[in-house]
């Protein structure tokens, strides 16, 4: 017994040697292909590509909550801009009153989430890069350090398209990009572009008195812009890829390094599936518990961790 | 009802430290930041009596906070850069934002920025640097304050640079700049921004930070801890300064072998390396010499602090010319490297502090037998024990007061072998990561049961009486991280069910009846944030740590096997589900009387039904509602039947750890009011109605007397002793009541003549006892720290001279004076802000 669990500890270290040497750059690597990919669908002027940026044109329809006629608005977007917008909305107040106005070249409608993500993506890309090919992780603290940094990082530039920050009317009123529209709106309406998931959205902000109450009006018209879409599919790949190399590390290897809990009567199975991107589940049982009815147990109860095609199961006992 | 669990280590908002200095006040100021996604906190606290003066949330996230003072202001201003892209200048006391720097030729994120006064030139000039190398200026007119327009740049230049970490302005020839990134530093000059020279890394490091010594020394720093200083090739640098630097230094520059390269001269480096899981924070130091000793000017100094609780610093030598011209005449292949002048950890610290401090079951410890880690606790009010979890997966039950005695107080207890008994429980195969006492935090939960989680994957069911081990959950596949009870308005099945939260993403509820796992949510991706409930929907709802939010059906779950998931939320409805549970919980408490009935609101399984056009589950509901609703007129007018807790418990014990991977260390409450209640009811439910009587305790006579004597008291006392009535009343019956008025007469009656006397007295007895130990520091690190003890009273308004009068011996004597109080209490303000930054984070 003696001499198993000596055997076991030291395939536990080779292992760990292996996860850190190999598997963490292999991981990284494919990491960072992932965000680079990512980060070339942003349509920002970069050293790479001199090449000008792409103009779109987007008609924007209406939500689901306001009616045909209320807001109409055509955009032209470029990079990170809105370059020419031509905006129709109806007054609340007076319903007959159409209110025009539109954003031009010369001052154009800048959306900072597109440059504040690229740049949070930017930094998780420097990360990676900055750990060189030949470099030994020393211990999984280190691996769990930079791994934490790179998801929060990533989490970040992911967050800032998906739940845009919310402002007050004050804040839309006085903003630098209200004052890119020509002729301006009336005290009341505040507008604001901004981008929620994959979509461009246009609201319309109305305050108005009604009976002596204030009342708040909101509308909106939408597009969907294409390589939001894609930059956000990246974006939750590489999060996910991070984080179950975290949870790799974390889970399996952090209390492997502490030699004295190898003495304590786990059985470790690990499953392998066909990208040799293997789970590894540990499971306290007694020693006189049957490790099948454990097995099937789990099976049974959890699904979903073994759908994945298995071609080996071992037992280390 | 809300439960908020530990945050994973991915999603801790990282924190930022400035120092700042009120010159006009010589307060010191310690500015926090603390970074989310969207917005930052922000704290300022005075390092003299360790208060938060100010906390303000702004929508800006800084990265770099650089305190300066502005001409034609008195005090201070931060600069500010960040995820954002201008530069922000906030004052230091109100944390307002006073003004910003923006953009107009290619605006984008600022990486570094310096701010500084020309010379001849009254106004500031602030230099900053975007993070695509873009280098701006903005001059500071004179009288721009609060609530200026935004500026704008007069001067922009694209250079090398991307993603620059810090840039300054050399104090001694302003004509030169010094850009560090992380692959290159290099010296520009300021006149034009054209580079001057360029100087990559050591294999394998990357630059963390750099400065000027002098006119023609710059100091560089590592990532890999270490500091290099070179000398500037002199016929490149520019300035009257830089002129007057070349005559210096004729003699050996007319050589010019040493050509256009910066020189390095000498190194700073460790001689042995320890392994450190992060870079180490680093920071250039340049202190005023003290007065006894005239000679140097400044004293230079190279601070490092790193992730193994280390404090490094070096003096940074002063070589003359003449020396660095020998230097470099002499061959070698490495220049000089100098070890830290002084260095010392936070684990040799507290290895050399004696007596160490003493953790709440050091009785356990043996000399041959190395300490075991605490690693969870929880202490039961109603039985007075404590519950320890620890590292080698042993329970360990212990009286509490009596454990606590034989740590603080000196006595003939000490001598006792084996006291206080204890009780172990054995089950885990390794370290106990959480406990619970459900029927601490509801009473529908049996008094017996006790719930642990250990890092074997296991949640344990304890008998907590005869200390056998009930049940063990084998459903998780990873390390049980939290355990915590459903709110009292779930259905009744859920009711006898605890919630868990493994380290593989799953969330468990475990029926502790049944004996039987009821739901397991175990499909999230990512950690698991928070758990929040929506009984009357029967819904559990579970926040990861990437924003989305799994939403399980717990009890329509049991009744069909195979759905439990009902929806997965991402982004803005994600979070405004999470609202919703919040705001939830206040409207149903009101509703919730008729609602608890059966399974859930039947409503809902209507509407389930319908949508699955299910008959019988459509009849079903139907019937449960038209129940339900016969139910309703008899529920209105019985309250809810939880009684809310009167009694507060006069100690308790609360763990706390610095960091995940500590031991526990342990505080203690001392609640005098709660104390002297207790004792008292003690003593009167000894007496017979005779001999209350007898002693005038029950009299309504006295009763008056004393509402009187509370009536003349100040202002203040009476609104005190008021309060405190009425909370009485609220809680007991009559008859306690009355026994409480009356012998509050009796206290004030004996205070009245042996405060003074018993002031004294217990002072002395306080330093005979000689206070065993009060650990001050809250800041240890792992591997060095055992279980230490705090005392805190959580009364300080209540004088210890009542306590004492009812001759307790036991702690109280260690409460020494409301300044001992002061301290603790603002230490364990700061333990809090410990616990929630990271500890690298923190030494920046």
């Amino acid at each position: 017994m003696a001499d198993l669990e000596k055997e076991e500890s030291h395939n536990l270290h080779v292992e760990f040697q292996w996860v850190l040497h190999h598997e963490v750059h292999n991981i990284l690597q494919q990491l960072l292909s992932i965000l680079e990919e990512c980060h070339r669908r942003f349509p920002l002027i970069n050293s790479e590509t001199t090449q000008p940026l792409k103009q779109e044109k987007f008609l924007m329809s209406p939500s689901h909550l306001t009616t045909q006629d209320q807001v109409k608005c055509v955009a032209t977007l470029t990079g990170d801009s809105i370059c020419h917008a031509e905006i129709q909305l109806k007054s609340r107040r007076q319903q007959n009153v159409v209110h025009r106005t539109s954003v031009t070249s010369d001052c154009p409608w800048k959306l900072q989430q597109v440059q504040d993500a690229a740049n949070h993506l930017q930094q998780a890309i420097r990360m990676i890069e900055n750990v060189h090919d030949d470099y030994k992780f020393k211990s999984s603290e280190e691996v769990l350090h930079l791994l934490g940094a790179i998801l929060s990082c990533v989490q970040r530039s992911r967050t800032i398209l998906l739940v845009p920050r919310k402002r007050s009317m004050d804040d839309l009123i006085n903003s630098k990009n209200m004052k890119s529209l020509l002729p301006p709106l009336p005290n009341e309406i505040a507008v604001s572009f901004y981008i929620q998931s994959h979509k461009l959205i246009f609201a319309v902000y109305q305050v108005s008195m009604v009976h002596g109450a204030l009342k708040f009006d909101t509308s909106q018209a939408e597009c969907s812009i294409p390589w939001l879409n894609e930059v956000l599919v990246l974006l939750t790949v590489g999060l996910q890829t991070c984080q179950q190399l975290k949870d790799k590390v974390q889970t399996v290897f952090n209390a492997s390094n502490n030699d004295s809990k190898l003495n304590n009567p786990f059985y470790r199975f690990f499953v392998c599936n066909q990208t040799e991107n293997y789970l590894f589940c540990r499971f306290a049982c007694s020693p006189s518990t049957a490790i099948s009815t454990q097995l099937h147990e789990q099976a049974r109860s959890r699904p979903k961790r073994l759908l994945s095609p298995c071609f080996g199961v071992r037992f280390i006992v | 009802m809300t439960s908020s669990i530990r945050i994973p280590e991915a999603s801790v908002p990282s924190v930022q430290l400035t120092y700042t200095r009120i010159p006009s006040t010589s307060t010191q100021i310690v500015c926090a930041t603390i970074k989310y996604t969207h917005f930052s906190e922000m704290a300022t606290w005075d390092l003299v009596d360790g208060k938060c003066c100010e906390l303000v949330k702004i929508p800006y996230v800084h990265t770099n906070i650089q305190p300066y003072h502005m001409s034609g202001t008195e005090d201070d201003r931060l600069f500010c850069n960040g995820y954002y892209a201008e530069i922000l200048i906030m004052d230091p006391f109100s944390l307002e934002i006073l003004f910003s720097l923006a953009s107009r030729v290619n605006p984008d994120w600022i990486s570094a920025l310096h701010v500084l006064r020309p010379a001849k030139r009254k106004d500031d000039v602030v230099l900053g640097l975007t993070t695509t190398g873009m280098v701006k200026m903005w001059p500071l007119p004179a009288g721009v304050g609060k609530g200026s327009d935004p500026l704008y740049e007069t001067e922009s230049k694209q250079i090398r640079c991307l993603n620059a970490i810090s840039m300054s302005c050399c104090a001694y020839n302003q004509r030169t700049v010094i850009i560090v990134c992380a692959k290159f530093w290099q010296i520009y000059d300021a006149g034009d921004f054209s580079v001057l020279c360029s100087v990559s890394p050591p294999r394998g490091e990357r630059w963390l930070g750099g400065d000027f010594l002098a006119a023609d020394r710059v100091l560089l720093w590592s990532d890999e801890g270490r500091g290099y200083m070179y000398r500037l090739p002199t016929n490149k640098l520019r300035g009257k300064f830089a002129d007057s630097c070349i005559a210096d230094s004729k003699d050996f520059h007319s050589k010019a072998t040493d050509g256009d390269n910066p020189f390095l001269y000498c190194t700073l480096a460790m001689p042995v390396e320890k392994p450190l899981s992060c870079p180490p924070a680093m920071r250039f130091f340049q202190a005023v010499a003290q007065q006894g000793k005239p000679s140097c000017k400044y004293q230079k100094l190279l601070i490092r602090g790193d992730s193994e609780g280390a404090i490094k610093f070096w003096h940074i030598p002063e070589v003359s010319n003449s020396q660095l011209a020998q230097i470099k005449q002499e061959e070698f292949d490495k220049p000089t490297s100098l070890p830290p002048t002084y260095q010392i950890t936070m684990s040799e610290v507290w290895a050399n502090m004696k007596p160490p401090p003493a953790g709440i079951v050091d009785q356990l410890e043996t000399p041959d037998a190395p300490s075991i880690h605490i690693t969870a606790s929880i202490y039961l009010p109603q039985q007075g024990r404590l519950v320890c979890g620890r590292e080698d997966g042993s329970i360990i039950i212990v009286p509490a007061s009596q454990t606590v005695m034989l740590q603080l107080l000196h006595g003939k207890h000490q001598q006792y072998d084996d006291w206080p008994p204890h009780q172990v429980l054995l089950g885990h195969a390794g370290r106990v990561n959480c406990l619970l006492y459900p029927n601490h935090v509801h009473p529908r939960y049996e008094v017996s049961h006790l719930v642990s989680g250990g890092v074997d994957f296991a949640v344990c069911l304890w008998d907590l009486y005869s200390g056998s081990l009930l049940h063990r959950f084998c459903v998780h596949a990873g390390e049980i991280t939290q355990l915590m009870v459903p709110p009292s308005n779930c259905s009744p099945r859920v009711l006898k069910c605890i919630c868990s939260v493994a380290s593989d993403h799953s969330v468990a509820i475990l029926g502790l009846s049944e004996r039987k796992c009821v739901v397991l949510a175990s499909r999230h991706l990512f950690p698991v944030v928070t758990v929040k409930w929506r009984p009357l929907d029967d819904f559990m709802v579970v926040g990861c740590s990437d924003g989305t939010v799994y939403i399980w059906q717990m009890e329509t779950g049991m009744l069909n096997f195979s759905c439990h998931l009902d929806r997965v939320l991402h982004g803005i409805c994600a979070e405004e589900v999470l609202h919703a549970c919040d705001e939830n919980v206040a409207s149903t408490t009101a509703a919730s009387a008729g609602g608890d009935m059966g399974l859930a609101n039947p409503a809902v399984h209507f509407f389930r039904g319908l949508r699955s056009r299910n008959l019988s589950a459509i009849r079903h509901a139907t019937q449960r509602g038209l129940h339900q609703l016969q139910q309703l007129h008899h529920h209105s007018n019985q309250h809810d039947g939880v009684v809310v807790k009167s009694d507060a418990p006069p100690l308790v014990i609360q763990g706390y750890r610095t960091n995940p991977k500590d031991s526990e260390s342990h505080i203690l409450f001392f609640d005098i009011e709660a104390l002297i209640v207790q004792l008292l009811s003690e003593e009167y439910s000894a007496m017979s109605p005779g001999t209350l009587e007898a002693q005038g305790l029950i009299n309504s006579a006295e009763y008056e007397k004393v509402s009187a004597l509370t009536q003349s008291a100040s202002p203040d006392a009476s609104k005190k002793i008021a309060d405190f009535f009425g909370r009485v009343k609220d809680k007991a019956g009559d008859m306690e009541r009355i026994l409480k008025e009356k012998d509050k007469h009796g206290i004030l009656a004996k205070v009245k003549e042996g405060a003074e006397t018993m002031h004294t007295k217990l002072q002395a007895k306080a330093e005979s006892v000689g206070l065993k130990n009060i650990s001050g520091d809250g800041r240890e690190r792992k591997g060095e720290s055992k279980d230490k003890c705090l005392l805190l009273c959580s009364r300080p308004h209540l004088t210890v001279e009542r306590v004492a009068h009812f001759s307790f011996t036991q702690a109280p004597a260690m409460l020494k004076s409301p300044l001992h109080l002061e301290i603790v209490t603002s230490l364990f303000v700061m333990i809090g802000l410990q616990e929630r930054f990271k500890f690298n984070d923190a030494l920046e």
